[in-house]
């Protein structure tokens, strides 16, 4: 009785087995079969999060399209996971050995472990080797997807940070349009006593804020220093910090910011009970048009008399192909084109032109077809002295970004000091540099 | 012919058993395995042996979030089943339209956590949200706050929608075993003259015990791996002040890249959720 009950059991467990096994090798058969077969048709599996209500999505996935119709021996197969969702898609798909073979993401703090694990390929080769890129891009534009040497993607979206304010609040209230800090607090009182809220912001709102006041005191090599530990964050960043917090403390934001979604915030700005907004630039679409003639986009204040007015500003998204589609000449060739095409200057012009979007590239459009916030923000951008990229977007290891945020939290919710801020700061850094430029 | 009876059901019941040992046994085994290492979902394994667990036991968020999940099972134990108990009891007088009311309570359950959540995040927002503009409307604008930020209330706010979600579930259950509390045991206690109070308490509880131990290991188990709520609503944040078990885990997985911690947290809630199922199922056991 036993052996036939322990036969049976190894039989059923081989058969399961070797049927698993079986499937994987059909299925990897099959698929190739496919590729080469249907008049050498590639397939290319693309992952995206410019979909649904994404602002992106109305030039994105159009352009997917146009390129799918444009090229009959590239066959895209798209997959889409909108906005944050494409983190946890990604890491999924990577874990399991199984990447897109293109795919769009975030800079270096959100690729470093797949570079890093050699997912995602160094590209600098075809980028030097094609005359089309050449001067295509801003300058920096690859620094987030630069990495000890290499550079791993192509950027097609930017970012900045603007400050928008109601100017007919600003008008009834007799309130004048602060160009320091010391204004700015002045403005927040007065607001608060009035019953408005000052900003319509979220804690992302406020982060943007400190890294501002930060940013307006270092150039770019002090902030590299800073994210890689060769220095220590000191009295800048304390002072930066102080006055985040001061501001929560003042009551400048909105009950309940911490909470709050970035489209949220922006609609208390709309229904006119804050007459200031500060915000990454992907809101800038999202702005009511009917309003838009109340808006005026402003300097950032300066922390201090030493503080010199800074943009925060740079390339935020990439478009990347992955190491298997990279060793597979046909699948880099193809690959390599429809990169070109997300990070080429239709979709920018489109990202301009039609959803009031920062892009990386550097490309002539049409100025009556842009949005009158857009145009001075992008103005803002170009007559600026001093630009510098975000912490937050370009410059933080990976890892940073985890203990980075509650941190911040905790310090606008007055949990820590902004000296214990800095040490804390300083801890994880030295904990999680940025090796990028080794 | 006894032999032959023991392989036709050892063949009946192996499908099931493969079944079981591949999608059940398995995963809990690899999980185990994992929590012994640092891996980040991609690079090699990393053999720490028990230093994932060294951490986790001098971890204070874990600690913080264990603290919140806690609360989750004190809500079940002392609102969740309760009201689960009373709605079963309601329907199981046979009230008017008991079906539909059956139906209605029960829909919760079936509704999708997002958009639970979603609703629950109209209620509570600042500035629009529902219950704000209430207490606005009542004179009562000294008790607005920021539902789901304020350290006094959001860890209860973010609660509510599980409790409520399955608080149908829970009457479902004792509904069915009220179904079986035999007609003569209430006749007779009625001609004896107990009171409504005293019918419940001495007679339909102890009747329906063992379906108020499901309850519990159901309600404990639901608290510990639910984590979506609090996800969608907060994230487990302002700083953690919402942070749960389950959250916990899956951002150490899924954000912070730390899988082998992820499964060190995993396998330490399973074992929490055993240890109680087994002091339930213990204190609880009819003596006889």
């Amino acid at each position: 009785m036993k052996k036939i009950v322990f036969s049976i059991f190894s039989f059923v467990f081989l058969t399961v087995l070797i049927a698993c096994q079986s499937n994987d090798v059909s299925n990897e058969g099959q698929s190739e079969t496919n590729e080469n077969s249907a008049n050498d048709v590639v397939n290319l599996r693309v992952l995206h999060s410019f979909t649904g209500s994404q602002p992106q999505a109305p030039v994105i996935e159009p352009a997917f399209e146009e390129f799918d119709e444009e090229h009959e021996d590239i066959e895209l197969n798209i997959q889409t996971a909108a906005g944050n969702d494409i983190l946890e898609q990604l890491k999924t798909e990577m874990a399991a050995e199984d990447p897109p073979d293109v795919f769009t993401h975030w800079g270096m703090r959100r690729t470093e472990n797949y570079i890093k694990n050699e997912i995602i390929p160094d590209i600098s080769e075809l980028i030097e080797s094609d005359d089309e890129l050449k001067d295509l891009y801003m300058d920096g534009a690859f620094g987030p997807v630069s990495y000890q040497g290499g550079i791993y993607g192509l950027p097609f979206q930017g970012y900045s940070y603007y400050l928008m304010i109601n100017k007919d609040l600003f008008n009834e209230h007799n309130v004048d349009i602060p160009t320091t800090y010391e204004e700015l607090k002045e403005a927040v009182i007065t607001f608060e006593k009035e019953g408005l809220i000052p900003f319509a912001a979220n804690n992302h709102s406020a982060r943007y804020m400190l890294l501002t006041w930060f940013a307006q005191k270092q150039n770019n090599e002090d902030l590299q220093a800073y994210a890689t530990g060769e220095k220590e964050f000191g009295e800048d960043l304390l002072e930066a910090a102080e006055k985040a917090q001061e501001l929560a403390e003042l009551n400048a934001f909105p009950e309940g910011y911490m909470n709050l979604a970035t489209a949220q915030s922006l609609e208390i700005f709309h229904a006119e009970q804050a007459p200031m907004f500060y915000q990454h630039s992907w809101t800038v679409g999202s702005i009511d048009e009917e309003l838009i003639d109340s808006y005026e986009v402003i300097e950032f204040p300066l922390g201090d008399e030493e503080s010199e007015p800074t943009v925060l500003s740079g390339a935020g998204h990439f478009i990347y192909m992955s190491q298997r589609a990279y060793e597979d000449p046909e699948k880099r060739e193809a690959a390599w084109k429809l990169m070109k095409k997300i990070a080429g200057p239709d979709v920018a012009k489109g990202f301009i032109e039609e959803i009031s979007n920062n892009t990386a590239l550097n490309i002539d459009y049409d100025e009556s077809k842009v949005n009158p916030v857009f145009g001075q923000i992008l103005e803002d951008m170009n007559d600026a002295e001093k630009v510098l990229p975000s912490y937050e977007e370009e410059l933080f290891a990976s890892a940073v970004e985890g203990e980075y945020w509650p941190l911040t939290d905790s310090l606008l919710l007055g949990e820590i000091t902004p000296q214990e801020y800095v040490d804390t700061m300083n801890e994880i850094i030295q904990e999680h540099p940025n090796v990028q430029f080794d | 012919m006894n032999r032959q009876k023991n392989i036709t059901l050892v063949c009946f019941a192996l499908p099931t058993l493969i079944f079981y040992l591949y999608f059940f046994i398995s995963p809990v085994l690899s999980t185990l395995r994992d929590s012994f290492y640092q891996w980040d979902g991609i690079s090699p394994k990393v053999f720490l042996f028990m230093d994932n667990y060294r951490e986790l036991f001098t971890d204070p968020i874990f600690y913080q979030s264990l603290w919140h999940t806690f609360y989750w099972v004190f809500l079940v134990i002392v609102v969740q089943i309760p009201i689960g108990f009373f709605l079963a009891y309601f329907i199981y007088q046979r009230v008017r339209a008991f079906k539909f009311l059956r139906t209605v309570y029960f829909i919760p359950v079936i509704t999708s956590s997002v958009a639970v959540s979603l609703a629950f995040s109209f209620i509570y927002e600042a500035q629009f949200g529902i219950l704000n503009s209430i207490l606005k409307l009542i004179g009562l604008e000294n008790l607005t706050t920021a539902w789901l930020q304020d350290p006094a209330t959001a860890m209860t706010a973010v609660s509510l929608p599980f409790v409520w979600n399955y608080v149908g579930l829970m009457m479902v259950i004792l509904y069915s075993g009220l179904q079986s509390v035999p007609a003569e045991l209430l006749e007779a206690s009625e001609i004896d003259g107990v009171n409504s109070l005293q019918k419940i308490l001495y007679v339909i509880l102890p009747s329906i015990r063992n379906v108020l131990v499901i309850c519990l290991v159901l309600g404990i188990s639901y608290a510990f791996k639910q984590f979506d709520y609090v996800l969608l609503l907060t994230n487990g944040g302002p700083v953690h002040l919402t942070e749960v078990t389950g959250t916990y885990m899956y951002k150490q997985g899924f954000s912070e890249n730390r899988y082998g911690y992820g499964n060190a947290i995993a396998i330490t809630m399973m074992l929490i959720v055993i240890i109680f199922s087994g002091v339930i199922n213990k204190v609880l056991q009819p003596k006889n």
